[in-house]
């Protein structure tokens, strides 16, 4: 009853509220959509700066599959209040602990494992943080690890461009502009973390050349 | 929701529809056989007239407020391209939010039939408001530059398509039939004005279009000086019976359509220059196709309004 609950909860906040917002007030230009996972498991890897990105991310999907696809974030953010509880329950989001566990021998991704093992599509953030508005700034490592444990799972840049100027972090007031998201090839397998994390870059590099963007400083 | 034009509007529709198809098909000759490069440029000319044409013949079979409520949702399309496509300063994102306020307010005003108010409230009061609101929000480096070029987008995207819709409604326009006319024969002879100057810049530079120079001063004088005589013979022809105007008046605000049309131009294109806004003959929203496609109404809707009210407002 409460799942049946939860899944008319999602429809309704995307039907009446992220779909009109995306589409009408914002307006978003898919390049290369022909290139997103038909099915999971795979792994979504973008540039980070609103929290409009997760919501377009998941938007890129049907409505009917929206359950699969889990936006990763942070336990220490999402755990607490109503924000925390309607990230984790109508949207999907799958928490992590960053930092407090790693002492304790057990392996913070093991969320992470379940999921792709049951063959959902994950959106990871590998730059941790919204950080500054329209800029990228350096990757974690996680996603080089996780390319290393399951080879076969493609794992797809996205290049998101425009969303922190409509939503920027640290304020409330959004703006509307067009933004762009820029889906790229899967990154092929390097050998290690390391190399993967490179190769992983020079993709989304290259997709933010694809197109000229103006100024916001 | 829906009201069908008059006849006369309908015809001139199919005929400008049949005209642009025939355009095409020439076009799409030039492109197979003879001369690809300029069978390509007539083509991305055609596209935009066709969207052009299109999106205010929306206009015209939408019953009177809903056809503003239209024209409102392309401003803010419009704006929005404009907004997404300039450098802008971090601090001046949240007078944006604000500027787009002024859209409902102008056409409300236009509903009311507020002539004056709707004529002075963007070039007037959104002056002093915007650099105010840029005021509250802090830094001083590069205000005026942002000022003004935020002011552009208010001139283009709310002033420009608002003063095409004010001829649409009363007191410039006396029934919806006339309205209606009227701003068909404003998109009308902007298409045209676009494309005799194009025509003319095709054969009196072919050989700079061929090393892909821009035209000197005496061709575009050229295009400029045939624009405007086409578009004066165009509305003295047909402005009496699609519009209900007198001849005179139909032609004078053909003639002054055609002038700031050219002049228009000129202006536009260097503002696009120096905005680095690059008309990429895209249809998606977002990349300017709804931008480029009304920029040029800045100039020839208020020239356009002010000959039509000035006769409307004589006569009565």
């Amino acid at each position: 009853m409460r799942r049946i609950a939860l899944v008319a909860l999602r429809y309704a906040f995307f039907i009446g509220f992220v779909y009109p917002l995306l589409l009408l007030a914002f307006g978003i230009n898919v390049r290369h959509r022909e290139r997103l996972p038909e099915e999971g498991p795979a792994i979504l890897v973008a540039n980070h700066n609103s929290h409009a990105d997760t919501l377009a991310l998941m938007a890129l999907f049907p409505l009917g599959r929206l359950g699969r696809i889990r936006p990763v974030a942070a336990e220490d953010y999402f755990s607490k209040g109503f924000f925390g509880w309607f990230s984790r329950n109508v949207l999907g989001i799958l928490l992590i602990r960053r930092g407090a566990s790693r002492g304790r021998g057990e392996d913070p991704f093991t969320p992470i494992y379940q999921a792709l093992d049951r063959g959902d599509i994950l959106i990871l953030f590998p730059e941790g943080t919204r950080g500054e508005p329209e800029r990228m700034s350096a990757m974690k490592k996680g996603v080089g690890y996780l390319a290393e444990r399951y080879p076969e799972v493609p794992i797809i840049p996205i290049f998101l461009h425009g969303f922190g100027r409509i939503l920027p972090k640290g304020d409330w007031l959004p703006v509307p502009f067009f933004c762009d998201m820029m889906i790229g090839e899967p990154v092929p397998r390097a050998g290690s973390p390391d190399a993967f994390m490179a190769a992983l870059s020079a993709r989304l590099l290259g997709l933010s050349a694809e197109r000229r963007f103006p100024a916001f400083h | 929701m829906i009201t069908l034009p008059s006849v006369d509007v309908a015809w001139a529709l199919a005929a400008t529809y049949a005209l642009l198809l025939a355009a095409s098909l020439v076009a799409a000759g030039l492109l197979r056989w003879r001369r690809p490069r300029i069978g390509a440029r007539l083509t991305r000319g055609l596209r935009a007239g066709f969207l052009m044409i299109t999106l205010f013949a929306a206009a015209l079979l939408l019953a009177r407020d809903w056809a503003l409520v239209y024209l409102a949702i392309l401003s803010f399309l419009a704006l929005k391209e404009f907004f997404s496509l300039i450098p802008l300063r971090r601090a001046d994102r949240r007078v944006l939010f604000w500027t787009y306020l002024a859209i409902p307010v102008q056409f409300v005003l236009i509903g009311q039939g507020l002539l004056l108010a709707t004529v002075l409230f963007v070039p007037l009061l959104m002056l002093l408001l915007l650099p105010a609101a840029m005021i509250g929000h802090g830094d001083t480096p590069g205000f005026v530059r942002a000022a003004g070029t935020l002011h552009w987008g208010l001139m283009t995207a709310i002033y420009g398509l608002g003063t095409a819709a004010a001829v649409l409604v009363e007191p410039v326009a006396a029934d919806r039939a006339q309205g209606a006319g009227l701003l068909l024969l404003l998109v009308l002879l902007v298409l045209l004005g676009e494309l005799a100057r194009a025509v003319a810049l095709i054969v009196t530079t072919r050989r700079a279009a061929r090393h892909g120079r821009e035209p000197s001063g005496p061709a575009a004088w050229a295009a400029g000086v045939l624009g405007l005589v086409a578009c004066f013979v165009l509305a003295g022809a047909v402005g009496p019976w699609l519009a209900g105007l007198d001849r005179a008046t139909a032609a004078t605000a053909g003639a002054l359509v055609g002038l700031t049309g050219a002049v228009g131009d000129a202006v536009v294109a260097a503002i696009r220059r120096d905005l680095a806004l690059q008309d990429s003959g895209s249809l998606l929203p977002g990349h300017g196709a709804l931008l480029f496609r009304i920029d040029r109404l800045t100039f020839t809707a208020p020239a356009f309004l002010l000959v039509v009210s000035w006769a409307s407002l004589t006569a009565q």
